[in-house]
């Protein structure tokens, strides 16, 4: 299973399929190593409340780090087609059409990507936030309090989590891209 | 209309399904002309996940790969070949007792799946079942996954409806022992339809070194419960202990794995539960768009209007929830219906929260092995290679099985609460 | 014209009831101008996740507990001091009082519009063991909310404060996971968390209070004359609600004396040193917590 680099699929593939290849063996690597954190955070929850001195942070750093875990997951899900889709129409029709069906499934996906990067870009604003004088004249200014938020246990502000956001557009849009450019150079004519 | 339009159709090209729900909210907040929603959309997404009750979820997928990578599964298939005689269909109902026991410690009907296929279905063929059939029957067991505890299922009710999921796990005791025996009527219909072989009769001392090799197996579900109840753990953190217990078990007991094994373990468990955790996200912000634009409340207000009886309420419910099992998966749809269904439920109609859980939740799992969208179908189509249509059209006869429970359960409510007040 | 309120609370909590209370009276006294949905149980998400909703205008108007506005000034963490009031109609009092009105008016910088306070029930103690005085507590896993307030409550009380998200919170004392938790009176009878109780500790500790605020940008945008009657209702019925809860608390104290559990009436000698030290501390950390207190020795 841990094959994430399929050697025949990174063979007839392009520039594009192949960083996407190596980035998908990363996010893997990232993916394991921060649900062994969950794990282990859950773990020591057990441990310092049997002995008396619960850690208020360890609940609510879990779900971040799960909620990191899971966007990284499933941007490689994008690569790999993990991502569970109804194919029951698709698989009936013929080759000639199926392919141009998938292929505009592909595009779909990127132009998906590309509304989040839109929104993503207005949320967290970075040329308004850089102009401001500071960060609560800019909440005040633009009623985006994205820079703002606390999170409740950690002393961190949320942003530094919600970074996981533009990390998932980016990575996402790039092994969208790289599906589509496989797809039209022929390659993967199963899926 | 245009919603309900490009639902379907991105539905039907085979989008991915996440991202069929994430694009149906934009299409919505387009069409609603509630653009400010757009700013919240972000926010949103990463807010679905933002839920301690999910944590569980990875922990139980985690748990079936070490399940799975330490010889766990394979030991508890042992024990119930052990445990039955000559039997035509014997491998059938062994099949269905490991996945009872497997449900006392797994919470998801998929994880569930995607192990009893590695384990059971090449058994079974090797004795002579047909492919598709083992593979049916492995799907239909997966079913009692979330209902015997512990329960995915249950977990996010309990999170969704505010109630204590201990109690939620003890009211689905029943009826899930209700559908083990109505299961086990399907399997022995099968057996005489399909010509199952008879299984042969160990040597009691076979059986005795099956039942001594499985303690180690036995002895996971006795960690979850002592945990929870020994006030150590969460079920949260009782599904991590379990997760150690089945790591240490896998290492040092069976020896079926090695350290080198262990981050695998890890990265692979969080990719699979990656892509359910995504499918929740959307899900979530599919269902903040529909909830603002109040559908939810007025799809209870049109069912208030139909009924006065609180058993044609649950009946009905039972109908709506099988529509909605079939274009969802459980988990969204609980985290749809039960903000809006459960208050009418309770307030218009008096019904028991608890019964009204176990319905919902019992329902909706049946969700997980109808097409179009059926996570649990998909998982055994793929595990099994078998068809996805093939396994719908096999386990239909289990549907009506759960079926009978679900219609007995709307008429006797003390069918789930019983045995929580007796306690 | 369409506007939506959400709140944390289920559909039979009086919070809930209250606002059903608010859309129908404004419904009636506006013609039907005004309709407020009303979203209960946090289906539009939790408090950080509305006050977002508020600040860019998607959500017209929410119930919210402090615990957001705490998390971004201290200033909002007072109404949590200890034995601040004694009663339910003290709290009434300082609800609509100088200092709690200047901090109703800060909710401005967060891109909010205030209306007024409510609240939930006075706080009170449930143990699981037997407790006869503040030792009982030392070292007791105490289920809290988690605002730093309350949490430096219990950590200068001795006591390991424990926060647990609530749907986990009957297993987790049932089973002992925590020793014993803060709640009201309605919360303990409602969620039958004393079925597992050694002691509940009727302390009257602790106000809980809400907010009742509106989005700032939407706020705007209403018609100056639906505006006056807005404020109007909300005003009275949140006045109404906080006014209610004397009568709730009685209530629910009266049916957990008919139960088995052994219940003890105490007052802030019980906490000793304790509450003396959160002041000091607390009057560094939030400045306006020494005008609340100058505001409520004179009530
Ligand atoms: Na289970
Ligand atoms: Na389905």
């Amino acid at each position: 299973m841990s094959s994430v680099l399929s050697e025949e699929r990174v063979e007839r593939a392009g520039v594009l399929a192949r960083v996407s290849a190596r980035l998908a063996a990363v996010e893997w690597y990232c993916a394991g190593l921060l649900l062994c954190v969950v794990f282990l955070l859950l773990l020591l929850n057990v441990v310092t409340r049997s002995l008396g001195s619960p850690l208020i942070w360890v609940d609510e750093l879990a779900i971040y780090v799960m909620i990191w875990a899971a966007l990284i997951g499933a941007s490689i899900g994008i690569r790999n087609r993990d991502h569970i889709a109804m194919t029951l129409l698709t698989d009936m029709l013929p080759v000639g059409s199926r392919r141009a069906l998938l292929i505009g499934v592909d595009a779909a996906l990127l132009v998906f990507f590309a509304i989040l990067g839109v929104i993503l870009w207005n949320w967290f604003d970075p040329v308004g936030v850089l102009a401001a004088e500071t960060l609560a004249e800019f909440s005040q200014k633009s009623f985006n309090f994205i820079y703002e938020e606390p999170t409740t246990t950690i002393a961190m502000r949320k942003v530094w989590f919600w970074l996981i956001l533009p990390a998932f557009f980016l990575s996402g849009t790039l092994h969208a891209a790289a599906n589509l450019a496989t797809r039209l150079r022929g390659g993967e004519g199963e899926r | 209309m245009t919603i309900a339009g490009s639902f379907l159709a991105f539905l039907l090209v085979g989008l991915p399904i996440a991202f069929v729900l994430a694009a149906t909210a934009l299409v919505f907040i387009a069409v609603s002309g509630n653009t400010v929603l757009i700013q919240s959309y972000a926010q949103q997404l990463f807010g679905g996940l933002e839920n301690y009750g999910l944590l569980a979820l990875p922990m139980f997928i985690l748990l079936g790969e070490f399940m799975n990578a330490g010889g766990i599964g394979r030991r508890l298939m042992s024990l119930s070949l052990a445990l039955l005689g000559s039997v035509r269909g014997g491998l059938a109902y062994v099949n269905l007792i490991a996945n009872m026991l497997m449900a006392s410690i797994l919470g998801s009907t998929v994880a569930q799946i995607t192990i009893m296929s590695k384990i059971a279905v090449p058994e079974m063929e090797k004795a002579g079942y047909p492919r598709d059939v083992s593979v049916g029957i492995t799907a239909a067991g997966g079913l009692l996954a979330p209902i015997i505890p512990p329960s995915m299922l249950f977990i996010i009710f309990g999170v969704v409806a505010q109630m204590p999921i201990g109690d939620l796990f003890i009211s689905g005791i029943v009826p899930g022992a209700m559908m083990f025996v109505a299961f086990i009527v399907v399997i022995a219909v099968f057996a005489r339809l399909y010509a199952f072989p008879r299984s042969e009769r160990l040597s009691l001392r076979r059986r005795l070194a099956a039942l001594l090799d499985a303690l180690p197996a036995l002895a996971i579900p006795a960690v979850i419960i002592g945990s929870i109840l020994g006030g150590f753990a969460t079920p949260t953190e009782a599904a991590a202990i379990a997760t150690l217990a089945a790591m240490l078990t896998g290492l040092f007991v069976y020896r079926e794995m090695s350290v080198a094994d262990i981050f695998p373990a890890f990265a692979n468990a969080a990719r699979s539960a990656a892509v359910v955790l995504f499918l929740i996200a959307a899900a979530q912000v599919f269902s903040w768009v529909i909830t603002f634009e109040n559908l939810p409340a007025r799809v209870a207000e049109g069912l208030q209007l139909i009924t006065a009886s609180p058993i044609v309420f649950l009946l009905l419910l039972n109908l709506l929830l099988l529509m909605l099992g079939m274009v969802t998966d459980p988990i969204p749809a609980i985290i749809l219906v039960v903000p809006v269904l459960l208050p009418v439920a309770t307030d218009v109609y008096g019904i028991d929260p608890f019964q009204f859980g176990v319905i919902v939740c019992l329902n909706l799992t049946l969700g997980l092995l109808t097409p179009p969208v059926g996570t649990g179908l998909f998982a055994a189509a793929l595990m099994g290679g078998v068809k996805a249509e093939r396994i719908a059209w096999l386990v239909t006869p289990f549907f009506v099985a759960v079926a009978v429970v679900l219609v007995l359960l709307a008429f006797f409510p003390w069918l789930a609460t019983g045995l929580k007040e007796l306690l | 014209a369409e506007y939506r309120l959400g709140l944390i609370t289920p559909p039979p909590h009086q919070w809930t009831v209250t606002a059903n209370t608010i859309a129908e009276e404004l419904k009636e006294k506006t013609d039907g101008r005004v309709e407020l949905l009303i979203f209960p149980s946090g289906q539009l998400g939790n408090e950080a996740q509305m006050l977002q909703q508020l600040q860019t205008g998607a959500l017209d108007f929410a119930f919210l507990t402090l615990g957001e506005f705490a998390n971004r000034d201290p200033n909002y963490g007072i109404f949590l001091a200890p034995y601040i009031v004694k009663d339910v109609a003290g709290a009434q009092k300082l609800l609509k009082g100088d200092t709690a009105g200047e901090l109703l008016d800060g909710v401005n910088k967060f891109g909010l519009k205030g209306f007024g306070y409510a609240m939930a029930g006075l706080r009170q103690i449930v143990m699981r063991g037997e407790v006869k005085d503040v030792g009982g507590l030392s070292g007791k896993k105490i289920r809290t909310v988690p605002f730093a307030p309350e949490l430096d409550f219990w950590v200068k009380v001795g006591a390991a404060p424990t926060p647990m998200p609530l749907p986990a919170l009957y297993d987790a004392f049932a089973n002992g996971q925590v020793d014993g938790m803060q709640i009201d009176f309605e919360g303990t009878w409602n969620s039958k968390y004393y079925e597992h109780a050694g002691t509940i500790i009727e302390s009257n500790h602790m106000m809980f209070p809400m907010i009742a605020v509106g989005s700032g940008r939407k706020w705007g945008a209403v018609p100056a004359e639906d505006q006056a009657i807005i404020e109007e209702v909300l005003k009275a019925h949140l006045d109404t609600l906080v006014g209610s809860y004397a009568e709730i608390d009685a209530d629910y104290l009266e049916k957990l004396k008919g139960t088995e559990v052994p219940v003890i009436a105490i007052d802030r000698a019980f906490f000793g040193e304790a509450i003396d030290n959160w002041y000091k501390e607390w009057r560094t950390k939030a400045p306006m917590l020494e005008k609340l207190e100058a505001e409520a020795s004179g009530l």
